[in-house]
């Protein structure tokens, strides 16, 4: 139903948006501030899967980085429903690795990789490159 | 790849092209020489009816003079001739120039050149004979007209125009009147007996050459057919020599081949064997590949793995959860969104406990590491590879080092904690502990037979050890807290089974020697401390030195013992006048922990403790900690219950002992909290089994009360240090009917709970 308008123009500057999806405040601003690839550009950040999914409804991001446990809506259903909107997103599962299968539910549902909590900005960096490398491929 | 590349077989398909071609080629010129032959037969058959050529041209010469003699017509005569003599000259002049002639049958036939020189020499004389009978031929060939005078009569009729039944004519000579020939006729038999007296020696002559070129032409006709079997048998030959190459070539390569592919399989093969790894390979079906590294056997415990299916692999030795989120994850694998470095971290067996059956009985446990690696062939996703290790060692030192590391923390958390308790109340605890513990040892001890017998044990041991869990809860010795615990959760484990022997005491043992050990070493870290502390006291004072040196040696770890014993005055760790003081701050600090344990919050207030005899003074000391511990832990509400029942937001609990001169004395633990809940203590005592719903409809609030008493009764929905396990109370009762005291409980819902304990004079506790 929503996949209608989900091509956006890419960004003038050539680079992938990116959208920050977790409850923390604080993780999302450690991403923000430690994201040290030219590539990406952070478009929008959103505090729980209901947010995000608005957010990407009016401009679809190419990257996003997902928490899992959110209020409203939780990272699994949220993955769901923007692959739905946009079935090439690319999404990385952040989360703390206390329940293997909640992470693998959320790959089920579509997410591309997944990256545990804590991480160091080196850990993301690396992530976030591999994915963009994954996406590269025939991945 | 196009219909060219043929790789590996572009060597046998040019070979078997090559081999064709040749074989084509062997056939054109078999085809070719096969024509020759058949153009020779035809030649050799035409020389040899041109052989009969010369006799025919004599005959009818011969013809010609007997019709002459006899008068005949000799028209039809001479135009025989004449076709017999051109005839034989068109025949000797394409034999001389090679070339096609059409033969009396109509048919085309190419005659060969004759180029041999005798053949040629041959053919020449033929001609030379030939021209000698046409010079003679010519004047009879141009004759035309009658031969006949004009007076003659009609010349008779000519015999049937045969040459051969004419000849006898020949010789019979003319029965009728001499025939009268004309000038021109006689002239014209002049010439014919000049040609006959020729020809009857040349036309011999002349056939033997043309019989002669026909036996050479036959001649040269077999040679081609040597030839031409020369030419099949060579092509057979360098058609089976050359097949012969192709197939010793390709026997070589395919053996070269097959070496290095058996080379490969072998060396495969060898790693497969060699390597310590379990390796093996997953189709889409999950099922497992043919080829396999021996290590599996090893790890997996099993020979067979033909037509085995992952989950099946796995199914006997991981739990079903485990199973079913690694086939979830084996899953996700095979579909192409998953990034497979990114998704490593989640493997669900990535270290993962399983259980292989012991054939001694039970099962072994160990730890496997599965490492899961996308192999792709011609740009798809055909198998997945996967790596299993055996990594208990791994994990078990990993584990061996964790604990190790939260016991040296442990210590360090009873060192502070030794830090922070007052001395006296330690080794009133400590001395109190020792005794509980040699009790149990005695009751461990003690023979029994009987059921009844070994249940008592259970109860005699269980109340000194949840005595000595009290106290250290109260002194906030947490290691000694836990270990006792674990003591009665295996005493709650022995109370739970329907028969018991005495083996089942054996575990027990080692519990309570490892309660002794741990004792011990409070006891030696506290001994310490005082080492320490005289140290720096003696140090402080001139003449120290000694003792300094002392403390630097016990800072360096050396013997203790030994630093010890030299020390001049040993510190008193006996009983102390001040020990009833000190369950009062045991209680408050019990009180304390246990209220921030449960978030509440509580004031207690003690009174007349430092009056409790020295005979009362144990179990006073016990039946407060039961009695305050249960008071936060049931009676006080949490802050905000309260503040809703307009309460003050901390409970007050107060502690009292009231000596009552001949009427002994009176202890009494009251808190402002919720009060003892009936309904609650019913449901609760029908849960355990402890009476039947029935019952419980008949009880009164006395009776309901009583409850709480009964062994096993708790109300605390799970079992931890500070409460749940009901055996509590019953303690209380049983240490107040052991001194020969009472117990008395009042209560008010949402008010208070008030337990009131009445103990003998001490005289009579004494005595009882």
């Amino acid at each position: 139903m929503a996949s209608a308008n989900a091509k956006a123009a890419p960004l003038t500057n050539g680079k992938l948006k990116l959208m920050i999806c977790d409850d923390s405040n604080i993780i999302r601003r450690k991403i923000e501030r430690e994201l040290q690839i030219e590539r990406l550009q952070v478009i929008a950040t959103a505090a729980n899967g209901k947010q995000a999914v608005e957010a990407f409804r009016k401009e679809p991001a190419d990257v996003v980085t997902m928490d899992i446990t959110m209020p409203e809506m939780d990272g699994i259903e949220c993955v769901e429903n923007l692959v739905k909107i946009k079935p090439d997103v690319l999404i990385l599962v952040i989360s703390a690795l206390s329940d293997k299968a909640t992470a693998i539910e959320a790959l089920k549902k579509g997410a591309n990789g997944f990256l545990c909590k804590p991480f160091t900005d080196r850990q993301l960096t690396e992530a976030l490159e591999e994915l963009l490398r994954g996406a590269g491929n025939d991945d | 790849m196009g219909i060219l590349d043929l790789g590996r077989y572009k060597g046998i398909v040019f070979a078997i092209t090559g081999f064709l071609v040749f074989i084509a080629i062997i056939l054109a010129v078999n085809h070719g020489k096969a024509g020759q032959f058949s153009d020779n037969v035809a030649g050799v058959r035409f020389l040899e009816n041109q052989a009969q050529q010369p006799h025919a041209v004599y005959d009818a010469s011969v013809l010609l003079v007997q019709r002459l003699q006899n008068g005949e017509k000799i028209d039809e005569a001479l135009e025989g001739l004449r076709r017999a003599a051109t005839t034989f000259d068109r025949s000797l002049n394409s034999l001389a120039n090679g070339g096609m002639i059409t033969d009396s049958a109509g048919e085309i036939i190419v005659l060969p050149a004759m180029t041999e020189p005798a053949a040629v020499e041959q053919l020449k004389n033929g001609t030379k004979l030939w021209d000698g009978y046409k010079a003679k031929l010519d004047p009879i060939l141009r004759f035309s007209g009658s031969p006949y005078v004009a007076t003659q009569p009609a010349p008779a009729p000519a015999p049937a125009a045969n040459g051969k039944s004419a000849a006898p004519a020949v010789a019979t000579p003319p029965a009728a009147t001499a025939v009268q020939l004309s000038p021109r006729g006689r002239r014209l038999q002049a010439a014919l007996n000049e040609l006959i007296a020729y020809g009857s020696e040349a036309h011999g002559q002349l056939s033997k050459v043309l019989v002669d070129l026909s036996t050479r032409v036959e001649a040269h006709s077999r040679k081609q057919t040597d030839a031409l079997r020369y030419i099949q048998i060579g092509g057979m030959v360098a058609a089976l020599l050359l097949l012969g190459a192709i197939f010793l070539f390709f026997a070589r390569n395919l053996r070269k081949e097959e070496a290095a592919s058996n080379r490969q399989r072998k060396e495969t093969q060898d790693i497969l064997r060699t390597v310590n790894e379990g390796l093996f390979l997953l189709d889409k079906d999950l099922k497992l590949g043919s080829e396999r590294s021996m290590a599996l056997n090893s790890i997996f415990r099993r020979e067979d793995f033909t037509d085995l299916t992952f989950d099946k692999l796995l199914k006997d030795i991981v739990p079903e959860k485990t199973l079913k989120t690694a086939m979830d994850y084996v899953a996700l694998l095979w579909g192409e969104r998953v990034n497979e470095k990114l998704v490593k971290t989640i493997n669900p067996l990535n270290e993962v406990e399983v259980h292989f059956d012991n054939p001694a009985g039970g099962f072994d446990t160990h730890f496997l590491e599965f490492d899961f690696n996308r192999v792709k062939s011609e740009g798809s996703l055909s198998h997945l590879l996967v790596t299993v290790n055996d990594v208990t060692k791994r994990v078990m030192l990993s584990r061996e080092l964790q604990e190790s590391q939260e016991k040296a923390q442990a210590q360090l958390d009873l060192l502070l904690r030794i830090l922070h308790v007052e001395p006296d109340n330690l080794t009133s605890f400590l001395t109190d502990a020792d005794v509980s513990l040699k009790m149990v040892n005695s009751i461990l001890k003690e023979p029994a037979r009987e059921e009844a017998a070994f249940r008592a044990k259970i109860d005699g041991i269980y109340r000194q050890v949840h005595a000595v869990k009290g106290e250290a809860a109260a002194l906030g010795l947490k290691t000694v807290e836990q270990r006792a615990h674990a003591f009665e959760e295996s005493l709650n484990d022995l109370k739970g089974r329907p028969s018991l022997s005495g083996s089942d005491f054996l575990p027990l043992v080692v519990k309570l020697d490892d309660l002794f050990n741990h004792l011990a070493q409070v006891r030696e870290m506290l001994s310490r401390l005082v080492d320490l502390h005289h140290a720096i006291a003696s140090r402080r004072t001139a003449g120290g030195e000694v003792q300094a040196e002392k403390v630097d040696q016990w800072l360096a770890g050396q013997d203790q013992t030994q630093i010890t014993k030299s020390l001049t005055a040993p510190p008193d760790l006996g009983e102390t006048t001040s020990a009833i003081g000190g369950l009062e701050r045991t209680l408050e600090d019990l009180a304390a922990r246990v209220a921030s344990s449960q978030s509440k919050q509580v004031n207690l207030r003690c009174a007349g403790l430092d009056a409790v005899p020295e005979t009362y003074r144990r179990a006073v000391k016990d039946i407060t900690i039961q009695l305050v511990r249960n008071a936060v832990v049931h009676g006080i509400e949490e802050p905000g219950e309260r503040t809703k029942a307009n309460k003050a937001a901390a409970g007050t609990l107060a502690v009292e002992f009231t000596p009552r001169g001949a009427d002994g004395y009176e202890l009494i633990v009251q808190d402002d909290g919720r009060g003892l809940q009936l309904e609650r203590i019913k449901e609760v005592a029908v849960e355990r089994g402890l009476i039947t719903p029935a019952q419980a409809a008949l009880l009164d609030p006395r009776q309901t009360m009583a409850l709480i008493f009964r062994p096993g009764f708790s109300t605390a929905d799970r079992v931890t240090t500070d409460a749940g396990r009901g055996a509590g109370m019953d303690l209380v009762r049983i240490l107040v009917a052991e001194l020969g005291g009472r117990v008395g409980l009042a209560s008010a819902g949402g008010k208070f709970s008030k337990f009131k304990i009445w103990l003998p004079a001490t005289q009579s506790a004494a005595a009882a």
